[in-house]
């Protein structure tokens, strides 16, 4: 302790002595207000769409198909010859595959039977697909791109459509030709293919015999439908979050203001712990790695639409030595105890939406010395009431 | 002279210790002044120095009647504050539930202090007994500012600063009364012994103190004022009852020797929140001085246009902390300069002072003061018989 300290007799004279005014303080609460919720969250127009099918042992059976639509117009690709070949170029990306990496992944391409935009569509939209296969048993083991070449018949019907008149051609395509969907046909994984305007991406490629170039064709919308079943009882101290959002955590921040010390926040964080140990999968069996979450604010009115309007502006990544997330939530603390923020309740969303499906499993309240937890660090004056 | 001057009147210079003697003013007086202090203070870890410069009072003395009746306007710092108190902590993860250690320091500073404004009448009720009474205003703010880093070892992990100012303003009356009596001829004939003493009774002051703080909410920084539901709002703080009494002998006009107690009952002081501290206890203090004033002898000498002082004084504080009494002891030595024209003068004084101990962890100060003030005497509103 350094002490600097001059005082005129008797200067302690309507204050407490000196010395012993302030102190930091670290408490521990347990967050016992921590629920869970669904949301029904937009899957397509991401930088990558997956399909596919694993049998997760801890989260359930999961099944993702991809809807795929080219578009028309791109003008590398103006014309299709009649004696053409068109190969569908799926770009994988193995570090996200989500399964067993030993067993080639096998897919029907079917079409869909009605209208869709990639806007629109979130992971339990329901997409008719007709009965229409294009193209079946297509395999993907852990190569990064894979090329398919569609079938004679698919490739005059599309066309026709890119050769039609310029004027309505747009119009014409977009109201009779849906696209198709990657739909898997064996438990295996679940892939992600990517999708990247401009770069390696997935879309079509043109092979006009007469033309020595390989023109390509862009993916006008992309999107992912997710399915799951047979989900395994989870013991009472743990729950499960995805990243589609079926599930995700909702919890209230016990903020007060009554004291001094509870005003003075230097830090506000949440801890929450992965089950670390509950999410071991076979060998040769992975998930795409964790990314974390990100926290927004609950708006009862804007459900779910606007949820990424109203970030808490925080996320957290996990701690890679006790398998904590951490979150400041010292900002939001401030806002709701100066600013009166209505927004008291806060949801938690594995990271990210990105058309990948990421599981996570967390203790909650349930869970003895690994429950979720709020770490406050205050700073308390000796002169007040707490 | 190390003393407050309770039993030590001078027709030259006002004085606050005794409302008694402001009866047998005659000249017209004035004083004010500043007081700059030196402190170095050492505990068993580290040692830092401070400084400061006060004003000290400010006191117009008016002979209403000459050598009858006196009127004094005084402002005066009654008690004064000035404190800054750094604390470092380093806290390993396991004690700051984080991933990583965190340190912080809290700096808590302080300034301030209680002034009394006081309108005081003093009758010469007796040819060589006065006494005097003075109410007065006490007021005046206490200011701490407290500043909270935090400096986390973990990149990812960010802390607020803290710093808030917290501000007790204090208001109340104060009564003081005082008796001064002096027997000449004594022991010879130019001897003097005199007595004085004065009683302030306990001041009742109300207090408000409230807490202000900067929050960053989003892109800008507000100022919110604090709620608390016990430690702010309005309070009671009792100051305590002080006496003084001390003697003066003057073997002669020019030459003198005095002392004084002081007697402060601590004990009953409540604080803000009206709990009595267990730190505080009565204080007591005595001290010993002499003067000699050469031109009281009308000697046309060089140093007789000075007056001297020299003085001791043992103060047993009012603080106990860690079994051990907060004492401090103070010589100081003072040289006046006479005008030329008249009896007003300019005063420095010199001290030096030890205050605490290093025993029990606690803190020792060496203590060096310079006071200089400028006294103003003149016969005023004075009608010659002759002209």
């Amino acid at each position: 302790m350094l002490l600097l300290a001059g005082c005129e007799d008797p200067g302690v004279v309507g204050n407490e002595f000196v010395g012993n005014d302030a102190s930091v303080v670290i408490d521990t609460l347990k967050v016992t207000d921590f629920d869970t919720t669904s949301f029904q969250a937009y899957s397509g127009g991401y930088s990558y769409f997956s399909a596919g099918q694993y049998s997760d042992p801890v989260f359930g059976d999961v099944e993702a198909i991809g809807l795929i639509r080219p578009t028309i117009l791109n003008q590398v690709a103006d014309t299709v010859e009649a004696d053409a070949k068109v190969y569908l170029s799926l770009i994988t990306d193995p570090a996200n595959v989500y399964g067993d990496t030993t067993v080639t992944s096998t897919f029907d391409l079917v079409e869909i039977d009605a209208p869709w935009r990639q806007n629109e569509v979130k992971y339990d939209s329901d997409i008719p697909l007709s009965s229409n296969v294009i193209l079946s048993d297509i395999s993907i083991g852990m190569d990064d791109s894979v090329a398919v070449e569609l079938p004679d018949s698919w490739v005059q019907k599309y066309r026709d459509y890119v050769n039609g008149v310029d004027s309505l051609k747009n119009e014409v395509y977009k109201s009779e030709y849906f696209g198709f969907a990657l739909v898997p046909t064996n438990s295996s994984k679940i892939i992600a293919f990517k999708y990247a305007p401009g770069g390696s991406s997935t879309r079509l490629y043109v092979d006009n015999p007469a033309d020595t170039t390989i023109r390509y064709q862009v993916i006008r919308d992309h999107a992912t439908l997710v399915s799951r079943q047979n989900e395994p009882a989870l013991g009472d101290s743990l729950s499960a979050f995805y990243s589609t959002q079926s599930r995700v955590f909702d919890l209230g921040i016990p903020i007060s203001g009554d004291s001094l010390g509870s005003q003075n926040l230097a830090r506000v964080e949440l801890v929450l712990r992965r089950a670390e140990e509950q999410m071991t999968l076979p060998e040769n069996n992975v998930r795409p790695p964790s990314t974390g979450y990100n926290l927004y604010y609950l708006n009862p009115d804007d459900i779910p639409f606007t949820l990424y309007s109203y970030s808490v502006g925080n996320a957290a990544n996990v701690d890679s030595t006790d398998f904590s997330f951490r979150f400041n939530l010292t900002a939001h603390a401030n806002s709701v105890l100066f600013e009166g923020s209505p927004n008291t309740r806060i949801i938690g969303v594995v990271k990210n939406n990105n058309g990948l499906v990421h599981s996570e499993l967390l203790y909650n309240t349930q869970a003895a010395l690994k429950e979720p937890k709020i770490l406050l660090t205050t700073v308390k004056s000796g002169n007040t009431s707490n | 002279m190390g003393m407050s001057g309770v039993a030590l009147y001078d027709d030259y210079v006002p004085g606050l210790a005794n409302p008694a003697y402001w009866g047998n003013t005659v000249y017209t007086t004035a004083t004010g002044g500043v007081y700059f202090q030196n402190y170095d203070a050492r505990d068993n870890t580290g040692h830092a120095k401070n400084s400061l410069i006060s004003a000290t009072q400010f006191q117009l003395v008016l002979p209403l009647k000459r050598n009858r009746v006196g009127l004094s306007l005084s402002l005066a710092p009654l008690t004064r504050s000035n404190f800054k108190v750094v604390e470092q902590t380093i806290l390993p993860p396991s004690l700051n539930n984080g991933s990583d250690t965190l340190a912080y320091s809290i700096q808590n500073q302080g300034d301030g202090g209680l002034n009394r404004l006081e309108l005081g009448i003093g009758v010469r009720i007796y040819k060589n007994i006065s006494i005097g009474y003075a109410p007065s205003l006490i007021y005046g703010p206490l200011q701490n500012n407290l500043k909270v880093h935090f400096t986390s070892f973990d990149p990812n992990t960010t802390y607020n600063d803290i710093t808030y100012d917290q501000t007790t303003t204090n208001v109340g009356f104060g009564n003081r009364f005082g008796i001064y009596g002096t027997q000449r001829k004594l022991f010879g004939k130019k001897d003097a012994l005199s007595f004085g003493a004065s009683v302030s009774l306990p001041i009742n002051l109300k207090s408000e103190r409230y807490i202000e703080s900067d929050r960053a909410l989003g892109q800008s920084i507000k100022t919110f004022r604090l709620k608390d539901t016990g430690a702010f709002g309005d309070g009671d703080i009792r100051f305590p009852m002080e006496v003084l009494a001390g003697l003066q002998y003057e073997f002669t006009p020019a030459v003198g020797v005095g002392t004084e107690l002081l007697y402060q009952n601590w004990s009953d002081y409540t604080n803000f929140s009206g709990n009595h501290e267990a730190y505080m206890t009565d204080r007591y203090k005595i001290a010993l001085g002499a003067r000699y004033r050469p031109f009281m002898k009308r000697a046309d000498t060089f140093l007789s246009h000075f007056k001297y002082r020299i003085g001791a004084s043992y103060d047993s504080g009012y603080l106990k902390l860690n079994g051990h009494q907060i004492e401090t002891f103070k010589l100081s030595a003072g040289l006046g300069i006479l005008s030329p024209r008249n009896r007003s003068s300019v005063d420095i004084s010199l001290e030096y002072g030890i205050r605490g101990t290093r025993s029990q962890n606690l803190v020792k100060e060496n203590i060096w003061g310079l006071r200089l003030s400028i006294n103003l005497a003149e016969l005023m509103f004075y009608r010659p018989k002759l002209q």
